[in-house]
């Protein structure tokens, strides 16, 4: 292979143990902070860069050649002995554009691999888990998740970690972390690319393994929807539409069914879906619209939830049968609010006791 | 330009308008001419009535895919987007003489434009509906996809697909029901035949006629009745069970599908529904000896006898056959028809924006290979679009069978 003529190292080994002491030595040079030699530092990110692109070629091959498979094995192999994967995302932030890239590229290629029903590297990280404390947690993941904090880096750490929460086991691993509430925080930094980054991940982390996210909601179930209220009652336009769309997606999810029975018991979330139906905004209110119908729709409504829909009974039905009423080729959402003005009209206290009082568990 | 337009040939030869008994196409009565005269069969010639292109709200109508007994499919192209699309279009008539037809239909149009609103990879998405109130015909337009499984499967060689390719197609299939599981949906005829590929090589799950929407108040996926195919039907329906679980029903039908795709049989089989339905109740089947043991594994779990002990679609995309790669080997059984490259369409906007001269020009780029005889036969006679149309209609004769619907 004449290129390995052109390479500073012949093998996946040397490689590593190269990369590895560059990035030791950019750590060094950055934690000596304004005394850092700007020469030096500059050679260092050079080499950083150039052994990431090695090592890039190395697993993913170049245009008109395919990576050879046994480096590939060797380079993850020595990738994963010589713990390199922290180091490099806690790197991340010193290492210059076109390396981030690189690492990004290289990070997510490794969770890809896999050898029968095996995914080596997410065993790898799987292994970093510490669970000294009550909550297990995992370094790898932790350092992912804050990286959505550094704005120079959190699109590619985002990208990395969206690799990772593809799979069921990291994923639930970072739903039990403690930093996953940060996320809160992350769909709504001021920096737009970032923030609908994060919530991209934010909802895949709900979403994408039912079971998992089904059973974390249910656990954390107050926490969540304590939270998530902020972002529902947010300011910022895009959150608040993001987050209620999310919202629904959610109720409506079989796997959630005992979250959404919850939750369309509160009259609280009652009184801030009405007040959304009621929005400016259009979007936002039609999409309450969609929250606000479970609401109506259970046939098991919990006495506090029934009050108020009584006591506004005359208002809603005023107010639903001119909702919107001039969307287009939207048959079913007429259909829809034809019905919720039909359950809403046939709704009437019910004769003490009431089978539908006894019917719903206790209050909470 | 035609050759009932020119007089002078009405002599010697018989002007057959195919189209003419195709109740579909409502501009045949713009050529109602047959002239009747005693010829030799050699100098018959058959051609199509020259394919006017048509348009429904901002799509251009293409050639028909595919049909069946209350619906037909053709290729369409939204000629704002230039998406392609398939609409599959729908006559009030021909609905009323089946069973719940209509009912089917809305409620299809229903779940489909529910699905819609956050499409899913491998459900096939509706685009838009339309309905022609003065032909009574609706139409819908969806995904556009090449063949379904089951068209691939006849056309293969075994009547089976390599285990990499089931593999590929099941868990793209389990994703799907997965998906639609957790949107309250109930399919209830899951089989090849609904199935569908787009061109991309990517699964779709269609038809949704005979599907059910459970109630999202109820914890249990209770439903009552079905309507599948019999070949694919659980042994709760065969035995006749009045309630049962929803999910394990399609899960039944998907581990039917996998046993075909893998071994080009069926589990069940027999030559008559009621005997069908016997050896389905008693459920004893075979699994061949030389499947690898990890997907007997699923199968065996997805065709339980017992619906609570059988797989849910969470165990069956956790399942280690399906999460195990596949290596691909050479033997792929590839889409049985070139569709999915060269589009029909092409024929009805050279129609719209092209000069009669230029046609001939372009003509030949959109003419299959084997046509090459027909030219040499008949250069002078016919004109170049003519036979281009009467070639694609050989085409669509074939392949009649493409979609079930």
């Amino acid at each position: 292979m004449p290129l390995a003529l052109f390479r500073s190292e012949k093998t996946p080994q040397q490689l590593v143990q190269n990369l590895k002491s560059v990035l030791t030595q950019l750590v060094k040079e950055h934690e000596q902070g304004e005394q850092a030699n700007a020469k030096k530092l500059e050679k260092i990110n050079d080499d950083v860069t150039k052994y990431l692109l090695n090592a890039k070629h190395a697993l993913m091959g170049t245009p008109g050649q395919e990576p050879q498979l046994e480096m590939i094995v060797q380079l993850s192999d020595e990738i994963h002995k010589n713990d390199i994967i922290l180091l490099l995302i806690r790197c991340l932030r010193y290492i210059d554009f076109e390396g981030k890239k690189y690492t990004s590229q290289i990070l997510s290629n490794l969770l890809k691999r896999q050898i029968g029903t095996r995914y080596p590297t997410v065993e790898y990280i799987l292994s970093q888990k510490r669970s000294e404390n009550e909550t297990p947690s995992n370094d790898i993941l932790d350092e992912l998740i804050q990286g959505y904090d550094h704005q120079e880096i959190a699109l590619h750490s985002g990208l990395v970690l969206r690799e990772c929460t593809k799979h069921d086991s990291l994923a639930s691993i970072v739903l039990s972390d403690p930093k996953f509430f940060a996320f809160f925080n992350y769909v709504e930094v001021s920096t737009f690319d970032i923030a609908s980054d994060a919530f991209v991940t934010f909802k895949d982390l709900l979403t994408v393994h039912k079971n998992t996210a089904a059973q974390f909601l249910e656990k954390n179930y107050d926490r969540f929807f304590t939270d998530y209220k902020k972002l529902l009652t947010s300011d910022n336009y895009v959150t608040r539409r993001q987050s209620l769309k999310l919202l629904g997606e959610l109720l409506l999810d079989r796997h959630n069914y005992l979250t959404m029975d919850r939750y369309i018991g509160s009259a609280e979330n009652l009184k801030l879906m009405m007040t959304m139906l009621a929005d400016q905004s259009r979007s936002i209110a039609y999409e309450a619209f969609h929250v606000f119908k479970i609401f109506v729709a259970n046939p098991n409504k919990k006495k506090e939830v029934l009050d108020i829909l009584l006591k506004n009974k005359e208002k809603l039905i005023d107010f639903l049968s001119k909702f919107q009423s001039d969307r287009k080729e939207e048959e079913q959402f007429h259909e829809e609010r034809e019905y919720l003005i039909k359950q809403v009209k046939s709704l009437q206290r019910p004769v003490e006791p009431s089978p539908a009082a006894a019917a719903s568990p206790p209050e909470q | 330009m035609t050759r009932a337009a020119s007089p002078d040939l009405h002599d010697d030869i018989v002007h057959f308008n195919l189209g003419a008994s195709d109740p579909w196409d409502d501009d045949l009565d713009e050529y109602p001419e047959v002239i009747f005269h005693k010829v030799p069969s050699a100098d018959i010639v058959y051609e199509t009535a020259p394919r006017i292109p048509k348009f429904v709200g901002k799509y251009l109508l293409g050639d028909t895919l595919g049909e069946g007994s209350y619906a037909r499919v053709k290729e369409a192209l939204d000629t704002e987007t230039v998406r392609r699309a398939a609409v599959k279009i729908m006559k009030k008539k021909k609905l009323k003489k089946i069973p719940s037809g209509e009912e089917n239909m809305k409620r299809e149009i229903n779940l489909l434009q529910k699905l819609s609103k956050n499409s899913h990879p491998n459900i096939i998405e509706l685009y838009d509906v339309h309905y022609k109130a003065e032909k009574e015909k609706t139409y819908l337009f969806m995904t556009f996809c090449c063949c379904s499984l089951q068209d691939m499967l006849d056309a293969s060689e075994e009547k089976k697909f390599p285990l990499w390719q089931a593999h590929k197609y099941t868990f793209q299939t389990f994703q799907g029901l997965h998906y639609l599981h957790s949107r309250h949906i109930i399919h209830k005829d899951i089989k090849p035949a609904n199935l569908l590929l787009d061109p991309s090589h990517t699964v779709k799950i269609c038809d949704f006629g005979v599907a059910e929407e459970l109630d999202p108040f109820s914890q249990t996926d209770t439903i009552k009745g079905s309507q599948g195919a019999p070949m694919f039907i659980a042994p709760e329906i065969a035995v006749g069970k009045d309630v049962f679980s929803g999910q394990k029903l399609d899960v039944w039908s998907a581990g039917v599908s996998l046993y075909n795709f893998v071994t080009g049989n069926y589990p069940f089989n027999a030559d008559n529904v009621f005997k069908l339905y016997r050896k389905i109740g008693e459920g004893k089947y075979v699994i061949p000896d030389y499947l690898p043991d990890n997907l007997k594994n699923l199968l065996e779990g997805m065709l339980q006898y017992d619906f609570e002990n059988r797989f849910s679609s969470h165990d069956c995309l956790t399942h280690p056959w399906i999460t195990r790669k596949q290596n691909k080997s050479y033997d792929e059984v590839e889409i049985p028809n070139n569709i999915a490259e060269e589009s029909t369409l092409i024929q009805y906007l050279e129609q719209l924006h092209l000069e009669d001269g230029d046609r001939k020009l372009t003509g030949h780029s959109t003419n299959p290979p084997h046509s090459s005889s027909l030219q040499t036969s008949s250069d002078d006679i016919l004109s170049s679009d003519q036979r281009l149309s009467g070639d694609h209609m050989l085409d669509v004769a074939d392949s009649r069978s493409r979609f079930e619907v």
